[in-house]
């Protein structure tokens, strides 16, 4: 475990993942345009934890790794309009010191950690309570 | 670095030039191998998997490398290649507007207080505002009820509870936070025992009585003289009641910083006794038991009265409509909250689960010098030395070490 890897390989790695399913059922990636040889723009859903009020739901979220990635982390934004403490109400951008994993990055940490742990988040006490906008409702 | 990565996959297959080998995983591990022309529209291809996948084929939701897809485009449109997997989602039953308050079986009642604080269904375009203060809990007791130190001291004693129970600020928002049906479901949620006993606590908690027993500083006085009887040590329900709201670990209050209160300040107060703190609202319930354990000072006690109601009226099982109306009118003399199974019950939860034990525990058999260890040293130190006094009035005390002095000193045993 020496050598960097780097930035587009570890994309390159995360999108084989993210089209084959390989990952983790509950949440799916991909590049927004595949023709992007940047890798920059990334498309994201989550399904809905069971057992609160996300369940059934699908949202989908905007993930943007900037050149900086994986030594920073993604900038991660939700489309799909969703009431959730991390989760700005006004445009849905994920405020990066209320998610621990955004807080901490880790190196090792990719797309889908950012995803699970938002999920998890759904799932949380009183987080899986909380009142939701209708389903389908997007941020402008 | 592929082919570490490729186990799961069926194996790229030559075919047909133009189609395409997909793999399509649904819930539950399920996996449907699919060839299709790439040129398939969304709907099509949703269609050739209703059979497979046995959900028809509105409800299906396609989910393909970070996006939904939509019936009108094709699988091309979406680069979707061979080896490629499609994720399958069933969507919720047709009349998705009510799915959204709840996912649990409580649908939250038309009925109860149509404040702002009562916490609607996602339908109201409002919820997202009025919902967002419950995450702050703006109005729920401060971590300075905790102390100076956030609780990490000695919890507050059973005085300051009452005091600050006499607050009519603090008993207005312990009212409304019992009003608050989300709340409740939080409470209830939290606790696996409360949970297990269905809607009925749901009904009771919701009913104006027991509100008044949480909040009245009175009844909770005659709580603490009675749980001091029955061998409670502390008011640990109480302080996970008010630990458990004001400032849990999994409700994020933004700005709330004292995460450990709830749970330093249940535990060191219970005797003996971990489970109360993972299980406030359990617990808090559960205080209300010496009552119903049948040996409680009877009348001139509002929790006799309220049990006595019961103990020979033959009692229906509350309707859920009894449950909602309690919410905003007390309910009817008959209590159908304290019905005879209700009450077993909840005994035998509380049972199971050793919380609130100190109501139904039969007498301890483990001699003295061990049960009351810690607190036999305690008096030691303070220099009461006659063992046989000690132990007799930490009895009393039921191992409450200040009641225990105070026998001492009063020359009561």
């Amino acid at each position: 475990m020496s050598a960097k890897i780097p930035r587009n390989f570890r994309l390159l790695e995360e999108l084989e993942k993210g089209e084959k399913g390989l990952g983790a059922e509950a949440c799916s990636y991909g590049l927004s345009d595949g023709d992007d040889i940047t890798m920059s723009d990334w498309n994201g859903t989550i399904l809905g934890p069971p057992h609160s009020v996300h369940e059934n739901r699908i949202y989908s979220l905007k993930l943007t790794c900037g050149p900086n990635y994986p030594d920073a982390p993604p900038d991660v934004q939700f489309i799909s309009k969703i009431n959730l403490p991390c989760v700005s109400l006004t445009d849905g951008k994920v405020d990066k010191s209320k998610l621990a994993c955004l807080d901490k990055w880790k190196r090792d940490f990719n797309m889908e950690t950012v995803l699970l742990e938002l999920r998890r988040e759904m799932a949380t006490g009183a987080n899986r309570k909380l009142p939701q906008p209708p389903e389908g409702t997007i941020f402008e | 670095m592929s082919d570490s990565t490729s186990t799961d996959q069926p194996a790229a297959a030559a075919t047909a030039a133009d189609e395409i080998k997909i793999t399509v995983k649904s819930s539950a591990d399920a996996k449907y191998a699919m060839t299709v022309s790439p040129s398939i529209l969304v709907s099509d291809f949703k269609q050739l998997l209703e059979p497979q996948s046995s959900i028809p084929k509105e409800r299906q939701r396609l989910i393909y490398s970070g996006r939904v897809l939509k019936d009108g485009e094709t699988l091309a449109s979406y680069k979707i290649q061979t080896g490629h997997t499609i994720h399958l989602v069933k969507s919720a039953a047709p009349p998705t507007s009510g799915a959204s308050s709840g996912s649990t079986t409580a649908p939250v009642p038309a009925a109860v207080p149509q404040n702002i604080a009562a916490g609607q269904g996602a339908s109201n375009p409002l919820a997202g505002l009025t919902g967002a203060r419950y995450a702050g809990l703006a109005q729920l007791p401060s971590a300075s009820l905790f102390g100076p130190d956030g609780g990490m001291g000695p919890p507050p004693s059973e005085e300051q509870l009452i005091d600050a129970m006499s607050n009519p600020m603090v008993q207005q928002s312990m009212n409304q936070m019992l009003q608050n049906p989300q709340m409740l479901e939080y409470l209830i949620n939290s606790s696996p025992n409360l949970q297990g006993m269905g809607p009925q606590v749901r009904e009771m908690m919701q009913s104006e009585q027991f509100r008044q027993m949480m909040t009245n500083p009175e009844m909770m006085r005659q709580m603490m003289n009675m749980n001091r009887m029955m061998g409670g040590g502390g008011f640990p329900g109480l302080g996970g009641m008010m630990g458990g709201a004001g400032a849990n670990n999994s409700f994020p209050a933004p700005g709330q910083t004292d995460n450990s209160t709830p749970s330093t300040t249940a535990s060191t107060d219970a005797t003996a006794n971990n489970t109360l703190a993972a299980d406030p609202a359990a617990n808090l319930v559960a205080r209300l038991f010496p009552g119903a354990g049948g040996n409680a000072p009877a009348a001139g006690n509002p929790f006799g009265a309220l049990f006595g109601n019961n103990a020979n009226s033959a009692n229906t099982t509350p309707t859920p409509a009894a449950g909602t109306g309690g919410a905003t009118s007390p309910p009817p003399a008959g209590n159908p909250m304290w019905s005879p199974e209700m009450m077993n019950l909840m005994m035998s939860s509380f049972g199971g689960a050793g919380a609130g034990t100190a109501a139904q525990q039969p007498e301890d058999t483990r001699p003295p010098e061990e049960r009351y260890e810690s607190q036999l040293r305690q008096l030691n130190e303070l220099g009461f030395f006659d063992f046989d006094r000690n132990v007799r009035a930490l009895r009393r005390s039921g191992g409450n070490v200040q009641g225990a002095v105070e026998a001492l000193l009063d020359g009561a045993v």
